[in-house]
């Protein structure tokens, strides 16, 4: 067994967070709230430390950069968000923020749209058995789908059976996504579970 | 037919309390049982160790984005130390990357826990740099030269001090960049750096989100994928038969992924011919 105070703390929290599904106990609303306090002041220091100090006052103090002043005034009206009756002060710094995010929307239809096509068109249907029936899927699907959420046409004749093969490809995909899902939550169990049978407990190697 | 009815009703209003228990010991017994498991890994994830054979030959840093918090610890720690502990034994310098604030301090811990492992020393053979917020900046300013976004390490020295970084100043002077995460930041990364500056990209992902990266490897936007434990499990396998690297966390759980997975088959499996009896008994009682 751990003799490291704080394997204990984890396990404590481990076990009080676990205690959810037998049932809503005051025991997991605590456990709950210290995740949340923490998480909020861990978030807080790094950011001060790592953010607010060094780039921000550091340089306006040590340095004489003043021009920093300016962001740090716009950063600061965010905080009027918290207010009902001036919180419309806090539109001006987001505002700035949406409009400078325009310069995403190129990089977007570049990386997600332009890019994903060339490859669904340049799939070269070469090779084995296999590679030419992968690659026959890739377009036929993707096109399919497409189909499936083509709404200015009536979904009948082979319009119908094709938007009706893309429904069933994408049904296969949501079933993919599942599978992974239960995978991903099996492992966060035996993460906690090997926590507290090998750090803490020590029953197993 | 009512005896029938009552143990059909039974199974099918089971106490999910029971589920639970079931599933936890099918999550524990393994760890007691230790069954073999034998791992194959996948083309994406050796793609993955190949490149990183690659940066040993080539004699190139490279950079890894630790980005995840304690909720996904379990996925992707086995996996950044999977990868670190293949780094560190053919001397592959690392630079570590943070945009989760609340993971911080856990990729710092895991990067010096490894690095002990191989005596590598902190500043000469890897180092960190601390979370920033507005990655997609920080991003697009390495490309030109990461010192615009960052003026010092984690740990507070200025990066003049750092001597594995002299040489160092944008994405082509790394062989490759990797970002572990069960967020969105690899599609940044692809959408910031590789549009951009066409780096070669990998990501480690949690599981849940690994169908959504999976057209980015066939796009050839990256060039390996690993998913999940299970990945890290591969990537253990990979270290053990050709490196004979001790394996870690991910394939310690491999066992009890694969009865934990069992069971849930077996429930889906019952729940479904349970519930198409009673609908076939309900349709002859009519």
């Amino acid at each position: 067994m751990s003799h490291d105070p704080w394997v204990w703390v984890a396990a404590f929290f481990t076990i009080a967070i676990f205690s959810y599904l037998w049932k809503e106990n005051p025991l997991y609303r605590f456990a709950e709230h210290i995740l949340v306090g923490i998480s909020v002041g861990y978030l807080v220091c790094i950011t001060w430390f790592n953010v607010l100090q060094p780039k921000l006052v550091e340089p306006i103090m040590n340095n004489g950069e003043y021009v920093l002043i300016i962001p740090g005034i716009m950063a600061a009206l965010m905080l009027f968000r918290f207010s009902q009756k001036i919180g419309w002060i806090s539109f001006w710094p987001l505002a700035f923020l949406i409009g400078f995010s325009g310069y995403a929307i190129p990089t977007v239809i570049e990386t997600n749209m332009l890019t994903q096509i060339q490859a669904t068109v340049n799939i070269p249907l070469t090779g084995g058995w296999f590679e030419i029936a992968s690659g026959l899927l890739i377009i036929v699907g993707t096109l399919a789908c497409l189909v499936y959420f083509y709404f200015s046409y009536p979904h009948k004749g082979v319009v119908g059976k094709t938007a009706q093969f893309g429904s069933m490809l994408l049904m296969i995909s949501f079933g993919a996504s599942f599978g992974f899902t239960v995978m991903a939550r099996i492992s966060l169990l035996i993460g906690r579970v090997l926590f507290l049978l090998r750090d803490w407990l020590g029953v197993v190697s | 037919m009512s005896n029938k009815n009552k143990w059909l009703d039974y199974l099918l209003n089971i106490d999910r309390k029971v589920v639970y228990v079931i599933i936890f010991l099918s999550v524990a017994l393994p760890f007691f049982l230790n069954p073999v498991v034998d791992i194959q890994p996948t083309k994406w994830v050796s793609a993955v160790y190949d490149e990183m054979e690659e940066a040993a030959r080539t004699n190139k840093p490279i950079i890894i984005g630790f980005d995840y918090d304690p909720s996904t610890l379990a996925e992707l720690d086995p996996m950044a130390k999977a990868l670190l502990r293949h780094a560190f034994s053919r001397n592959i310098k690392v630079l570590g990357l943070n945009f989760i604030a609340n993971g911080t301090s856990l990729a710092a811990t895991t990067m010096d826990d490894v690095a002990k492992e191989f005596g590598k020393e902190y500043g000469k053979d890897y180092v960190f740099f601390p979370y920033l917020p507005q990655y997609d900046l920080v991003l697009l300013n390495f490309g030109d030269n990461f010192r615009k976004s960052y003026t010092q390490e984690f740990r507070g020295q200025p990066l003049e001090n750092i001597p594995m970084l002299s040489n160092l100043q944008n994405y082509d002077d790394f062989h490759m960049v990797i970002d572990l995460s069960g967020t969105k930041l690899p599609t940044i990364y692809i959408m910031y750096g590789v549009t951009r500056y066409h780096f070669k990209f990998v990501t480690g992902c949690t599981a849940v989100s690994a169908t959504e990266y999976f057209p980015y490897l066939q796009s050839g936007q990256m060039i390996g994928l690993i998913t999940g434990m299970k990945g890290a499990a591969e990537y253990e396998s990979l270290l053990k038969t050709k490196l004979n690297l001790p394996t870690g966390d991910g394939m310690r759980g491999m066992a009890s992924q694969t009865w934990g997975h069992l069971v849930i088959i077996i429930f889906i499996v019952i729940g479904n011919i349970l519930y198409y009896v009673r609908r076939r008994m309900n349709m002859e009682i009519k």
